[in-house]
């Protein structure tokens, strides 16, 4: 364990001396991440100029929710995103040669060895913005409150590290789907509090896509609504799914077929 | 290396590698109905192989594109899963993908790149001591001892992407060998390289060999890394083995001829000439003042001497057959032999 974190520090320097090299879009990554975090708040207060709760939401506590999600999703972004972007291609034209070579986990390898660093910018301006709204929403920073936060988030982050890797190992068997984009575009639902969907849509975007985990669910943690039996489902259905995924992905391995060169 | 002292570093044992592929009809009607239902066809890249090779052996893949050289190296390096058959590296079965089999192997193709693009090989290498857990003083000294033999050393700080074809391979095999395996698979390394640095990669790899006692396979196109590098040959062509041996006794085999060639300093008068020749097919040459002639080894002699009494001669020559040319006999021999049968 200790080894992999070390490798990951390992992967962020060498994508650190490599960024260096174009700061000019790091830069404009930074930009991009805070003006569309501008215009979701711009959103949010439109729709708040004509009510002052929706589904129990105040619009303190809803951008609570979107700082948040805006927390995941840039983590998302500085650990993974690049590299599931990179995975489907990569078994396509045989450039996994040089991952399956190497005496540590495949997975871990082809999955968060490019780090994107100017994600993290965008990670602390999510966290400002949850600090802020949970002020305004007049949020108690109590221990239990901000690590049963913390433990929904990482669960979440686990989750959907998950379902995007389950859809990615896909790629072994077929040429490449558009599964991982629809993902990606999936995540956005997160933006929103859970209970603002109805029905199959709620159960969906908390069971089978679980972004809830990443973004209401600490909120909610945040404002003092712990649920302790939702805060074990998260544990158990992260561990679950890192050892499925795993399973999954040396299966898939086996079906590598390295286009020839 | 005490394991493996006694035994075969690789061993292969009825190796068989099918891949499956969709049958796609043209057009946007074919990928529609594709879509529903698709046609699940097998190649056959690798048709049962068996061989053995030796702790510091030095083998050559030779084939044309497709013969299944390059699948039988992927799947000695556990990237290939076998369809068939048993395959064992210095006692471990690749398929298995233990992280100590791979710790004792090292894979470079000439093709693709390991290092990171964008940032000095220095980085790469730093990653695998990571990667391979190099303790800090073996890896200074190894890196020190390969940097020296590649003549590399006052690169290892440059950015990749500004390092020449040349100088980017050898980083390439730097970087492979950090963690000093045992077993080195190497595909086409030297391919789009220019000549000196072909050999100067040669010459890298047989000091490995020599020093290391690395055992090493190859494949290349380049006749002139097999016979420089490589002892023993195989020749492999539509998934199996045609020839396995030493590369002179396939020449010798399947070329009983060697090349003599005669240039004149001014011309020849016709009969005399003839004369010389004889009944031996004459090879096209571009030169009116050069004659090149396939002679059986047993006539060579005679033949260059009679070449030399016919005129005034500049320059006179006896070579082996072109390897290339040898191969492409042997191969085009098997697919005779395999219409045939």
């Amino acid at each position: 364990m200790l080894r992999y974190v070390r490798l990951w520090w390992r992967f962020a320097i060498m994508s650190l001396v490599r960024e260096a090299e174009y700061r000019v879009s790091f830069a404009v990554s930074v930009l991009v991440g805070i003006i569309s975090l501008a215009i979701a708040v711009l959103t949010y207060g439109v729709l708040y100029g004509y009510t002052e709760d929706v589904e129990g939401w105040s619009r303190a506590e809803v951008l609570m929710v979107l700082g948040c999600f805006r927390v995941a999703e840039s983590l998302i972004e500085l650990l993974v995103a690049r590299n599931m972007w990179n995975i489907a291609e990569h078994i396509r034209e045989g450039d996994m040669d040089y991952v399956l070579v190497r005496p540590v986990s495949s997975q871990f390898l082809a999955s968060l060895r490019v780090v994107n660093p100017s994600e993290g910018v965008n990670a602390l301006v999510g966290l400002g913005l949850v600090v802020y709204a949970g002020n305004m929403a007049g949020v108690e920073w109590s221990l239990e409150r901000v690590a049963a936060a913390l433990v929904f988030g990482i669960c979440g982050l686990i989750l959907l590290y998950s379902v995007w890797c389950l859809a990615v190992t896909f790629g072994f068997w077929f040429q490449s789907g558009p599964l991982e984009s629809v993902l990606f575009w999936l995540i956005d639902t997160g933006r929103y509090p859970v209970t603002f969907f109805k029905g199959w849509v709620r159960l969906f975007l908390m069971f089978i896509f679980p972004v809830a985990f990443a973004s209401t669910f600490p909120a909610q943690a945040l404002r003092g609504e712990i649920n302790p039996r939702l805060l074990l489902a998260g544990i158990l259905m992260a561990s679950l799914s890192l050892v499925g995924t795993n399973r999954f992905w040396n299966y898939g391995v086996r079906h590598y077929s390295s286009a020839s060169s | 290396m005490p394991e493996t002292q006694h035994s075969p570093a690789i061993e292969v044992e009825g190796l068989v590698k099918e891949y499956e592929y969709h049958h796609k009809e043209p057009g946007l009607r074919g990928s529609l109905r594709s879509l529903l239902r698709r046609e699940t066809l097998h190649k056959r890249a690798v048709d049962n192989i068996s061989f053995q090779i030796q702790p510091g052996e030095v083998v050559g893949f030779l084939g044309p594109n497709g013969a299944g050289k390059t699948t039988t190296l992927k799947v000695l390096c556990a990237l290939l899963y076998p369809t068939s058959g048993s395959v064992s590296v210095l006692g471990h079965v690749p398929s298995r993908r233990e992280a100590s089999y791979l710790r004792s192997i090292a894979l470079v193709m000439g093709q693709k790149n390991m290092l990171w693009w964008d940032i000095p090989a220095m980085e790469t290498l730093l990653l695998h001591k990571e990667m391979y857990r190099i303790p800090e003083r073996e890896f200074r000294t190894t890196v020190d001892e390969l940097s020296e033999m590649l003549e590399v050393g006052h690169l290892l700080r440059v950015q990749v992407r500004k390092l020449s074809l040349g100088e980017r391979m050898k980083m390439e095999l730097l970087a492979a060998l950090v963690h000093a395996p045992d077993v080195l698979f190497l595909d086409e390394p030297t391919i789009g390289l220019d000549v000196v640095s072909q050999a100067r990669v040669r010459e890298f790899l047989k000091g490995l060999n020599a020093q290391q006692g690395t055992t090493i396979l190859l494949t290349s196109h380049y006749m002139d890394d097999i016979e420089a590098l490589c002892p023993r040959v195989m020749l492999i062509d539509m998934g199996r083995i045609g020839y396995d041996g030493p590369l002179a006794s396939l020449v010798e085999r399947t070329s009983p001829h060697k090349l003599v060639s005669a240039v004149y300093a001014e011309p020849v008068p016709r009969d005399e000439l003839l004369n010389a020749i004889g009944s031996l097919p004459v090879q096209p040459t571009d030169d009116p003042l050069k004659v090149s002639l396939a002679v059986p080894r047993d006539q060579v002699a005679e033949v260059a001497s009679r070449l030399l009494r016919a005129g005034r001669i500049a320059d006179l020559s006896i070579e082996e057959p072109p390897v290339e040319e040898v191969i492409r006999e042997v191969f085009g021999k098997a697919a005779g032999e395999r219409g045939v049968s």
